[in-house]
């Protein structure tokens, strides 16, 4: 039987049940939140204990049930085990002796010599015909803040790519860093989009797109090179993600309204730029071109401006950058375009009536 | 949890025993069971990997410290790699880590057995 703060179980006295034992302490402890250290205290203190009571207590009379109680406080886990069996003390025994190389020493009193190191303090009883070992585990007395937390992650994973590679294998601290750097991000591009009703659901979007390859996509961060910041990169596949539900809510207010789907078409086309050049012959190879000559990150800078309608200053917060150095990437790369293209007559006369 | 033990060969004659998961009261048994054999094989070298060994008992360790006392005598090297944080401190607390023998990694082992074998075929020079 198990509440929020104890853990009760009678075992029968038998090493197979050490097992058994093992899971539901486990789950105990991942309950109340303990540190892998704790468990294994706790748990290797226990098994010592119940096994030491199987094969001496109880091999040398009658027993018929093995008791473990675990409370767990604020401050401390405190354990007993109890059993019916004849008297035994385990703590009579003495300790191994150290004086020889490990190789050459006698092996013997191992379990009861850990189980003493371990715990902070253990006694034992005889009562009313029952044996019974008390310990107590102190737990740490100050746990770091959420910052520090946050900072001791951030310090274990300074390189982006060791991150990456940390979140992929599910490293709880590996994600706590991430999700610690990420989110104000995320809120304030969500802030921007004005999406901030649906945050929780659009994080929750995000992490599965990260992380996701059942539906044939490759996971967001499995396809993380290094190439740009970690941060960066993530800004950018969130806000791709909600893009494509801003254009899910406004195609879904359009055919509420009853809009027939061909005016959704034509008022799509109708926001298509320079037409007029697009019509010319040759064109679409020159400018396909030119945009070849581009770097992946200027090609990004290009779609988030004029394919996906981003004003420059939500790409600024998108990028983690200021808005006058988008300004001036979108120049720079607008020269390059403009040099490319201005080869074409048409662009040269559109270039030159602007 | 269940224990696995996988045991690989070495070149010539050694053998790499992997451990994973859980070697305490209930499955220390399996682990002497598969390891007795290799004892009296004539082996060069016994090697445990302990990179997937999430928890060591004392009963495990008695299984670990009678592989470990045999070398002597059935003359074969002992040693152990990748040793994780939760086990490393039951063998600190038992003050029973080999001085030579405990590696952080397979690669560092070979370097090590590298190094032994050229010292050995320079004492056989000697002695010709």
């Amino acid at each position: 039987m198990a509440s929020a703060t104890r853990l009760s179980v009678r075992l029968r006295p038998d090493l197979s049940e050490i097992e058994r034992l093992a899971d539901m302490v486990q789950d105990y402890a991942a309950r109340q939140g303990w540190s892998p250290e704790v468990h294994n205290k706790v748990r290797l203190s226990i098994e010592e204990l119940v096994a030491n009571c199987v094969v001496h207590g109880c091999a040398r009379g009658t027993c018929t049930w093995i008791a473990v109680d675990v409370r767990a406080g604020a401050d401390d886990v405190i354990v007993r085990i109890s059993d019916d069996g004849p008297p035994f003390d385990p703590l009579a025994a003495p300790d191994p002796s150290f004086d020889s190389p490990p190789d050459q020493r006698a092996i013997g009193g191992l379990g009861l010599f850990l189980v003493r190191h371990l715990m902070d303090s253990v006694s034992y009883k005889r009562d009313n015909g029952t044996n019974s070992v008390r310990f107590r585990i102190r737990l740490q007395p100050v746990m770091p803040s959420p910052l520090d937390m946050f900072e001791m992650d951030n310090a274990v994973y300074k390189d982006d790519l060791r991150l990456a590679a940390a979140c992929l294998v599910l490293d709880e601290r590996g994600w706590k860093a991430l999700l610690g750097s990420t989110k104000p991000l995320c809120r304030a591009i969500a802030h921007k989009y004005n999406l901030m009703h649906e945050y929780d659901d659009l994080v929750a979007d995000f992490m599965v797109k990260l992380l996701d390859g059942a539906d044939g996509r490759i996971g967001a961060l499995r396809r993380y090179d290094g190439s740009v910041k970690l941060n960066t990169y993530l800004a950018v596949v969130f806000g791709h993600l909600l893009i494509d539900r801003l254009r899910s809510i406004k195609a879904a207010r359009l055919t509420d309204s009853d809009t027939p789907v061909e005016a959704v078409a034509d008022r799509r086309e109708a926001v298509q730029p320079s037409d007029s050049i697009q019509d010319c012959p040759g064109i679409d190879g020159l400018l396909h071109q030119a945009i070849g000559t581009l770097s992946d990150s200027d090609r990004r800078l290009l779609e988030l401006y004029h394919f996906n309608k981003l004003k420059q200053r939500e790409i600024a917060t998108m990028l983690d950058c200021s808005i006058a150095t988008v300004s001036r990437q979108l120049d720079r790369i607008h020269a390059v375009l403009r040099r490319v293209l201005s080869a074409h007559p048409a662009v040269m006369e559109l270039v030159g009536n602007e | 949890m269940p224990l696995k033990v996988e045991i690989l060969r070495r070149e010539p004659t050694g053998n790499v025993v992997m451990l994973e998961g859980s070697l305490d009261s209930n499955t220390y048994q399996q682990f002497e069971k598969a390891t007795e054999p290799l004892m009296t094989s004539g082996t060069s070298l016994i090697v445990l990997d302990l990179a997937k060994l999430s928890y060591v008992s004392s009963a495990g360790l008695r299984v670990i410290f009678r592989i470990w006392k045999n070398a002597a005598a059935a003359k074969y090297k002992f040693g152990m790699v990748n040793l994780q944080p939760q086990v490393k401190t039951v063998f600190d607390i038992m003050q029973a880590l080999p001085k030579e023998g405990v590696f952080s990694s397979l690669e560092e082992l070979d370097t090590y057995l590298d190094l032994i074998q050229k010292q050995e075929a320079g004492k056989q020079k000697k002695a010709t």
